[in-house]
């Protein structure tokens, strides 16, 4: 279980930590607090090394492109857009203490004395813009001062008992690559951005492993806390392209897309719980497309799972009612939550107001602000 | 203006002064009588219910993203009971665990970030209730004396004194042109005088109360 994070010089964050994780994590907070740059911070953590996350939260955030040509994607992970400044993600788990370090990797191209074109690093391995370049590259260690051509990221990853792993990715024409050597797995995420109502292809594949591996019945648990007339989601093929269809007990089985978002993406938050059994699983905007009175059911079957699988589930909410659902639905096991408020102050500032059980139930049952 | 009883949505603590009411009674008494005023436009008035909910509310209030936006004073109002003393610390609990600063004994309001301050009914200087004050404020003093003997004759006169007071009170708003009304609704009738002691010393407080949350509060009212 994770018990803590703490968060340097991530996206707007300068410097975050949050303590208290409990079963189901909830994060609120006005807009542009800072919500889902805490949550990517829990992902691209629980995920070290992976230079894929990076890439997703990028695209995710609708940054464009990031590539060799454009490294404003990439850059925007560091704070003030700063890639100078290390980013640093640590966390408290039952083991230890995890510690991941993020650093830029520069291309130098000055030229001193008419050499070699060299390039520098603010990080610990070199790499060149196209790619990576071995014994060439020129290691030197982060003043903090910025970094002008960002070539890519190094990682370094300390886990529990204090081993050390590290890798690195490199902006090239087509992305970001990663080159990855010796990093310890993580804690295993499952991350769903809080746009992303359902990605057919990736489900129908989750689904096909949820029935090769029996687990039907605790996928459809969750369905049928929005649907419950759901009898089976079934996996098929339309025009050789991947299709999902559902029983809800009509003549003929209807395709999912047809029974609304909040389905969609009920699906999509299942199989990440079920297929993908990660120790996290993160959902920004939880409550999107999800109707007031599935919410308490909703609560319910996601406990029910992260209980069984010893999951945590880490999660954003703008809305009162997903609130009042989860105190409602967590009455019984009031350990299992935690609500945290995402504050921005005006200079910049973020900071987060812990409110455990027994606070997000008075808040809840007189209409005190918590958001 | 909100109560517990009657909120049905998220209240905004938009206003300088936040005042924590125990129960709709004295919410809505408060209401009637003072708060309605121009002067006291600067308070947001909460009913927390019962003494118990006082500790857990006032921390999650203080949670509260726009109490910290807005508010510059907390005052807490109750029933003194038949023990002030333990009033007291019950409400310097609370703004303890609350991290707020613990107001003084004496009920003055103590400037800080934000200030606070007690009072307690009837006149913040003994045991007793809200319904003490209102006999204390009573206009029509054969009736409140033929209110008094009802209990004696009705053989309950042996009760405790909290308990005296509001049958009283209760008695004397039912021989009232509108016997059905609460207490909160009498004083909106006009049934007890604002200037007697026990009900200037609420006021007292609320102005107090009001020049501690602004920004050059001095020590002198400016009422």
């Amino acid at each position: 279980m994770l018990k803590s994070l703490s968060i340097d010089n991530f996206r707007g964050i300068k410097h975050l930590k949050i303590g208290n994780f409990s079963r189901v994590n909830i994060f609120v907070g006005g807009n542009g607090s800072g919500k889902t740059s805490v949550l990517e911070a829990l992902a691209v953590l629980a995920s070290p090394g992976d230079p894929h996350m990076l890439s997703k939260l990028a695209m995710w955030r609708d940054m464009g492109p990031m590539n060799s040509q454009i490294d404003y994607p990439l850059r925007s992970f560091f704070f003030e857009l700063n890639a100078g400044r290390e980013i640093t993600l640590s966390a408290v788990t039952d083991a230890g203490t995890q510690r991941l370090a993020i650093t830029g990797l520069q291309v130098n191209i000055s030229q001193p004395n008419g050499a070699e074109s060299s390039l520098a690093m603010s990080g610990v391995i070199s790499q060149g813009v196209n790619g990576p370049v071995s014994s060439s590259g020129r290691i030197e260690e982060s003043s903090g001062a910025d970094v002008s051509n960002l070539a890519g990221v190094s990682y370094q990853f300390v886990d529990e008992i204090g081993e050390t792993a590290t890798a690195t990715a490199s902006l090239i024409p087509m992305g970001l690559q990663g080159m990855v050597r010796t990093v310890r797995r993580g804690l295993g995420v499952f991350y769903i951005q809080g746009r992303r109502a359902n990605s057919i292809a990736e489900t129908a594949e989750a689904i096909t492993r949820i029935t090769e591996s029996g687990d039907e019945e605790e996928f459809l648990r969750i369905i049928r806390a929005i649907e419950p007339r759901c009898r089976s989601v079934q996996v098929g093929l339309l025009g050789g392209q991947p299709i999902l269809f559902a029983d809800v007990g009509k003549m003929k089985r209807l395709s999912i897309s047809l029974l609304g978002d909040g389905f969609c993406r009920a699906c999509l938050i299942a199989t990440g719980l079920v297929a993908a059994a990660p120790k996290i699983t993160i959902v920004d905007d939880i409550d999107a497309g999800l109707h007031h009175t599935v919410m308490e059911n909703f609560w319910r079957a996601i406990l029910r799972i992260c209980h069984r699988r010893d999951m945590q589930l880490f999660c954003s909410s703008h809305s009162d009612e997903m609130l009042r659902a989860a105190v409602t639905a967590l009455t019984e096991s009031p350990d299992d939550l935690k609500l945290f408020r995402i504050d921005k102050s005006q200079d910049g500032h973020v900071s987060a107001e812990n409110y455990d059980f027994i606070h997000a139930q008075t808040a809840s049952n007189n209409g005190i602000e918590v958001r | 203006m909100t109560s517990a009883s009657t909120r049905s949505y998220t209240p905004k603590l938009d206003k300088p002064v936040l005042l924590l009411v125990e129960g709709a009674n004295a919410f809505y008494f408060l209401k009637s009588l003072f708060l309605s005023r121009p002067e006291f436009h600067d308070i947001f008035a909460y009913d927390f219910g019962s003494i118990s909910q006082l500790k857990l509310q006032m921390e999650t209030i203080a949670k509260a993203p726009s109490f910290r936006r807005f508010t510059k004073a907390v005052g807490v109002v109750r029933d003194a009971e038949l023990d002030p003393s333990s009033a007291i610390d019950s409400i310097r609990g609370a703004y303890r665990s609350a991290g707020m600063s613990e107001p003084k004994v004496d009920g003055c309001v103590l400037p800080g970030s934000p200030a606070t301050g007690f009072f307690l009914f009837p006149g913040n200087g003994g045991s007793g209730c809200l319904e003490n004050a209102c006999l204390g404020a009573y206009r029509n003093q054969p009736e409140l004396d033929c209110a008094k003997g009802f209990l004696i004759c009705a053989g309950r006169a042996a009760r405790n004194a909290n308990w005296q007071a509001k049958a009283v009170v209760h008695a004397l708003i039912a021989i009232s042109d509108k016997p059905e009304m609460t207490l909160g609704e009498s004083a909106r009738a006009g049934l007890w005088d604002p200037t007697v002691p026990e009900l200037a010393a609420a006021e007292k407080f609320l102005k107090e109360l009001c020049n501690s949350a602004k920004p050059q509060a001095g020590g002198e009212l400016k009422y």
